[in-house]
């Protein structure tokens, strides 16, 4: 019955282990599971190798498979540790090399036990099987344990309650689920722990089977609970983020207690566990020990009994042996009889010797001696005569060890009476001596085995002592002369003289602790006491508890070291931690000191009242009150009269919220008064006091500066200027509600966007360009545009645009202020035609009397030009005919060269004439829309013969996109070919001329010339004619009079000195400007400006809308 | 047969030196006049095939007997040239030497240029 419930046993350990494997496997993700996985595989096949050993068919297998046992069982403890440190996510603390270490113990294990033949350091004495039913059982109490055991036992142990306390040391702080599975587990340790420790110190002699595996599979039980209530193996601390941080938190303040207590559990589970096991050894030695004494003892009695009954048959021979007695009666009644003397004396020698005794004596009833062998008179002690002597006495009797008087010796004796077998009286006695020396004292002495101690001891009681009856094995004084008091109870001769029987402890003659087996010699008063010195006996003993005390020192003090390096570890780290975490408080506070301390704000603290206790440097600074001022005073003081009202408020605010903020005015020592904006909040945690932080900036500055930021912002709002702010690519940033006004575009709507959205493309693309050439560079522009609002509609504006840069010098944005000038426009272009109207007035004047002494001469040339073109053409006419007249009629050469030099004079004559006659001459303007680069190439069309002669070449520069004047392209024509040609004149021969045409905005340096600024304003559009010419130049005092008519620089006969002059009116007449100058490069340059046709086309507009 | 070509010029030196100059060819007959009223009694009698019409004379300017020619059927088809002092040069270079549809020629004219023009207008 017990056997199938022990064989149930391990097969439901190998099934719940077996299940456990295969879920954690299943479970592998989780932390831990891997290793747990294996250590309930190992449970496993230890609980199906023990199955295999108890129902193996034949002894060496049984034996083999209880040794396989060993092989599972080392390596589960390993991975338990190693499960241990995974699961609470430690696995860390184990290197290679350290988990290498681990693996030590279990391995040597797993070589001792199989190669045990060789050197028999596993057990001493192989496990002994028996068998019940069909099943082998390992008796397990009949193995001695060796080292090697004991060394892996109590690593087992050692691992299982480690693993066991980090378990639950590392759960400690975690959820409670985790609380919970490491609890089961715990226990679940704890069991297989107890367990181990009654199997491997044999503890439950008295159970039959092995209780090892069925404490697994109890354990395993406890484990398949966790897994089902509590979800181990699906969860894990180590997977929870949460535990880490928790984790950390309590490591540093835990890791000494959790590994002391680990440190500790695992001592006093060594020692109990070796304690336990010493104790048991010793008993087990002391059991034997005392089996062995008995047999000794037993042995001894046996002997003594033995010989003691021998002596006495031997001389029982003599008695009532009814010829001796006849032969002694005849021997000694009768004198003479010498024959029976003879006789008797041939009967005592002849028995004396052989029977061992040490001398026969025949006493008479008197007690004499009578005869004796050997034959030495007077040989029969007193006492012996005087037992002799007794009447009566017809038994035989041994007279006890005494000592003879004589020779000291000790000797036992025999009293055989003799009685006359027919008259019934006494005849006498035998006395037959023995020498204890020669056989007995030797028996008692002799010891079965060799010992070093080991004696037994014959002993009587004497009245109230104990005599020693024997020579003493370890004193060399004569027997009989060594006495105690029976009050000496240590001493097991005493115990024995008491009447006590068996094993006893004592201390023995020579006060060494012996053992002692105490029986007494059947039908004698003698005690035996067996003894051999515990000494002896626990000799090999002791050498088991040094073996223990040795493995157990080894292992605690391993333990200790790891424990102690562990912590070493951890503590360095933790003193560094705290080294580090002291520094950087250090360097933090010092930093949090300078900041608080430096702090261009103000930092201090007020209790609720408002009284002030600590302040900063700022804070003195800008109260202008010391440091001991501050501190008697309340924040109130500091307050400008009417905040101080608010105080009240601002305390209960702190009191109630915890917090405040605002502004707040005070006066200063120096009675200044500044805007503070304080930020206070309060501090209750920690504090016997509440405390109020404030921390404030002087923002008075910044008041100010807000203020005055506000009313600029207000006055840009308000500002009946449309301003525009755009960054640097021209995208809006702001526009302000006038140019929405004016535009109808809303800011929302112009973010991000340029100013495309208001262009109106009828502003010059030069112009744009001048712009961002201008801004761009850092200058102001300032200009007309005509853009177009949201509706369609076109207006004039007047844009002054300039950079707005930061305090690098870059720029960062742009400000444009614009006014609407359309109304301006208008106006201006209603003065316009009639400041037209007046230049055509000025013009007509001018042909009348602009100029009084001018249109005074003019008149006069012109009216002069007439008759002289009548009265002198006429003549030249005639020489002119008559010179050609004459050159047919003269064959002559001289005369042919008179004649030309006339004719070339003629066409002198004729030149001036004509000249005359052109500026006198007014034709009729008419100006119509103008392309001014078609007027340029008809004018070098027409000057390219004289060009061309003089080898001068003339270059293009034009920009083909000029938008077309307003003006008489014959005119025109005629200007351009006078300049062309007077710098043709003026280069003479060899040289370049380059024509110019730009479209730009007059800028201030074009209106210093006064030509310039008498015709256009700052900004307005204008398209420009340059012609330079790399001739002589132009010196300063002739620019001035360059347009003087009949003012010329060329040779006499060359110019008429009016082709200027009538160049500059046909200008003026065009509203434009002209200007000749000497280039800085040589040459002089001819700059025109003309208006490009906007009038036109704004009057074409008005047409339209109209 | 040579053609004939009637010269009105205030000038007698005019006259005459054109007169000479055209007669150097030997390709014309040359009648010339200086009295502007008489200038259509002598264009009458001598039939010109080309008239050369002083504008500015005193007592009649060349358009008006050009516009007496004209009227006159018989001498309707009669060619003339005005010369004149009054023409500027660009005035020359703009009419490209045409006023009011009649040629004129800016005195002072070289002899060459007389002879061109002459012969430009007989060409039939």
């Amino acid at each position: 019955m017990n056997g199938l419930l022990y064989v149930a046993s391990l097969a439901l350990t190998a099934g719940v282990t077996g299940f456990l494997a295969y879920y954690a496997w299943r479970q592998r993700s989780a932390p831990g599971s891997r290793t747990y996985a294996g250590l309930a595989l190992g449970q496993c096949l230890l609980a199906l190798a023990e199955f295999s050993s108890v129902l193996s068919p034949t002894l060496v297998q049984a034996l083999f498979w209880f040794r396989v046992r060993y092989l599972c069982l080392a390596f589960v403890v390993v991975f338990w540790m190693l499960f241990a440190l995974e699961y609470t996510n430690r696995r860390h603390w184990l290197s290679k090399s350290l988990l290498a270490v681990l693996m030590v113990v279990p391995v040597t294990t797993q070589f001792l036990l199989w190669t045990n033949d060789l050197h028999g350091l596993w057990v001493k004495q192989e496990v002994g099987f028996h068998q019940v039913g069909p099943l082998w059982v390992a008796n397990i109490s009949a193995r001695i344990p060796a080292i090697g055991f004991l060394v892996h036992s109590l690593y087992g142990l050692t691992l299982l309650a480690a693993g066991a306390v980090l378990l639950l040391a590392g759960t400690w702080g975690t959820k409670r689920i985790y609380r919970a599975q490491a609890l089961l587990m715990a226990s679940a340790a704890l069991i297989a722990f107890v367990f181990a420790v009654l199997t491997a110190f044999n503890l439950l002699s008295t159970v039959e089977f092995n209780p090892f595996t069925p404490g697994i599979g109890i354990s395993a039980l406890l484990v398949a609970l966790a897994v089902f209530r509590f979800q181990f193996l699906k969860q894990a601390p180590a997977a929870d983020g949460d535990w880490n941080s928790q984790e950390r938190k309590l490591r540093t303040r835990r890791s000494f207690a959790v590994s002391l207590l680990i440190f500790v559990v695992m001592t006093i589970g060594l020692a109990a566990g070796g304690y336990l096991f010493y104790e048991q050894y010793r008993h087990r030695f002391r059991v034997q020990a005392e089996y062995q004494l008995s047999s000794v003892a037993e042995l001894k009695v046996k002997g003594i009994a033995n010989w003691r009954n021998s002596r006495l048959m031997e001389a029982s021979i003599f008695y009532r042996n009814t010829s001796f007695s006849a032969l002694v009666q005849r021997a000694l009644e009768d004198r003479g009889n010498a024959r029976a003397q003879a006789e008797l004396q041939v009967w005592l020698e002849r028995y004396a010797a052989p029977h061992r005794f040490d001398r026969v004596a025949l006493l008479d009833v008197g007690g004499v001696e009578r005869m004796s062998s050997p034959a030495v008179p007077r040989s029969v002690e007193v006492r012996a005569q005087e037992l002799a002597a007794t009447p009566d006495k017809r038994e035989m009797s041994l007279l006890d060890f005494y000592r003879r008087a004589g020779d000291d010796s000790v000797y036992l004796a025999i009293l055989v009476p003799i009685w006359s077998e027919t008259d019934n009286r006494p005849l006498g006695t035998l006395f037959l001596r023995i020498n204890p020396y020669e056989d007995l004292y030797p028996f008692i002495q002799s010891w079965p085995s060799p010992s070093a101690s080991a004696e037994t001891l014959l002993a009587r009681r004497e009245g109230a002592e104990v005599v020693f009856l024997n020579k003493l094995r370890h004193r060399t004084n004569d027997p009989l002369s060594l006495r105690f008091p029976l009050t000496n109870t240590q001493l097991p001769a005493a115990l024995a003289a008491l009447g006590q029987r068996g094993v006893v402890e004592g201390v023995d003659y020579r006060g060494e602790p012996v053992f002692a087996e105490l029986s007494s010699v059947p039908e004698s008063p003698w005690l035996l006491v067996t003894k051999v010195d515990v000494a002896e006996i626990f000799a090999p003993e002791r050498e088991q508890l040094w073996l223990i005390l040795g493995s157990l020192g080894t292992l605690v003090l391993a333990a200790g070291l790891g424990l102690i390096s562990i912590w070493q570890r951890a503590s360095a780290r933790h003193y560094r931690g705290l080294a580090e975490a002291a520094q950087a408080l250090r360097e933090s506070e010092d930093r949090y000191r300078d900041l608080v301390e430096n702090s261009q704000d103000l930092i201090f603290t007020h209790d609720l009242d408002g009284r002030l206790l600590s302040v900063n440097v700022a804070s003195i600074r800008l109260t202008g009150y010391t440091h001991e001022a501050l501190l008697h005073m309340n924040l109130a003081d500091l307050l400008t009269r009417g905040a101080r009202d608010s105080f009240a408020a601002y305390l209960a605010e702190i009191r109630t919220k915890g917090a405040a903020r605002g502004p707040m005015r005070i006066r200063t020592a120096a009675g200044e008064m500044r805007w503070w904006e304080y930020n206070n909040t309060l501090r209750t945690e920690g504090l016997a006091a509440p405390v109020v932080r404030c921390t404030a900036q002087d923002i008075t500055e910044r008041k100010l500066t807000e203020e005055r930021l506000r009313k600029l912002s207000h006055a840009v709002e308000q500002s009946p200027a449309a301003t525009v702010i755009t960054d640097t690519d021209g995208r809006f940033e702001y526009v302000n509600p006038k140019f929405s006004a004016v535009t109808g575009y809303a800011l929302e709507e112009l973010i991000g966007k340029t100013p495309a959205v208001i262009k109106s493309g009828l502003t010059l693309p030069g112009v744009y360009e001048d712009l961002w050439r201008t801004i761009k560079s850092g200058g102001v522009w300032q200009g007309e545009m005509q853009n177009r609002k949201k509706t369609g509609e076109l207006y004039w504006e007047y844009e002054v645009i300039s950079p707005l840069k930061n305090e690098h010098g870059e720029i960062v944005n742009f400000i444009a202020v614009k006014e609407d000038i359309t109304e301006r426009k208008r106006a201006e272009e209603a003065l316009r035609q009639e400041q037209l109207r007046l230049l055509e007035t000025e013009r007509e004047l001018l042909n009348a009397h602009e100029s009084l002494a001018e249109a005074d001469r003019r008149e006069s040339v012109g009216r002069l030009a007439a008759g002289v073109a009548h009265e002198v053409q006429n003549p030249l006419t005639i020489i002119r005919l008559g010179v050609d007249y004459l050159s047919k009629q003269l064959s002559q050469q001289s005369s042919q060269e008179v004649l030309a030099e006339v004719r070339g004079a003629i066409d002198r004559a004729d030149n001036v004439i004509r000249d005359l006659l052109d500026f006198s001459r007014q034709k009729p303007f008419a100006r119509r829309p103008t392309d001014i680069n078609r007027v340029i190439d008809n004018a070098i069309h027409l000057t390219r013969h004289e060009a061309r002669t003089r080898n001068i070449e003339i270059v293009r520069n034009r920009d083909d996109l000029l938008p077309p004047i307003f003006a008489d392209p014959d005119r025109l024509v005629q200007v351009f070919i006078n300049l062309l040609s007077n710098a043709a004149q003026a280069i003479g021969r060899d040289g370049s001329i380059e024509v110019v045409t730009r479209s730009i905005c007059v800028s201030e340096r074009d209106l210093e010339r006064p030509e310039t600024k008498r015709m256009f304003r700052p900004g307005e559009p204008v398209i420009t004619v340059e012609i330079r010419d790399n001739g002589p130049g132009v010196s300063v005092e002739n620019e001035k009079k360059l347009f003087e008519p009949f003012f010329t620089t060329k040779p006499v006969g060359e110019g008429s000195g009016l082709g200027l002059a009538v160049s500059r009116n046909i200008i003026i007449m065009h509203r434009g400007s002209i200007n000749i100058s000497a280039r800085p490069e040589g040459g002089a340059s001819a700059l025109l400006m003309f208006r490009v046709a906007r009038e036109h086309l704004a009057d074409e507009e008005a047409n339209s809308g109209s | 047969m040579k053609k004939r070509i009637l010269v009105v010029d205030d000038e007698p030196a005019v006259t005459r030196l054109i007169k000479l100059n055209l007669e150097q060819t030997e390709r014309y007959e040359v009648r010339t006049e200086n009295l502007a009223r008489k200038a259509i009694e002598a264009a009458r009698e001598f039939r010109p095939d080309l008239i050369l019409l002083d504008v500015m004379m005193p007592g009649m300017l060349g358009s008006e007997i050009a516009a007496q020619l004209q009227a006159d059927p018989e001498l309707r088809a009669t060619r003339f040239v005005f010369l004149t002092a009054f023409v500027t040069k660009d005035e020359e270079l703009e009419s490209k030497g045409r006023i009011g549809g009649h040629t004129f020629v800016a005195k002072p004219i070289s002899a060459d240029e007389l002879c061109r023009v002459v012969e430009e207008h007989l060409r039939p």
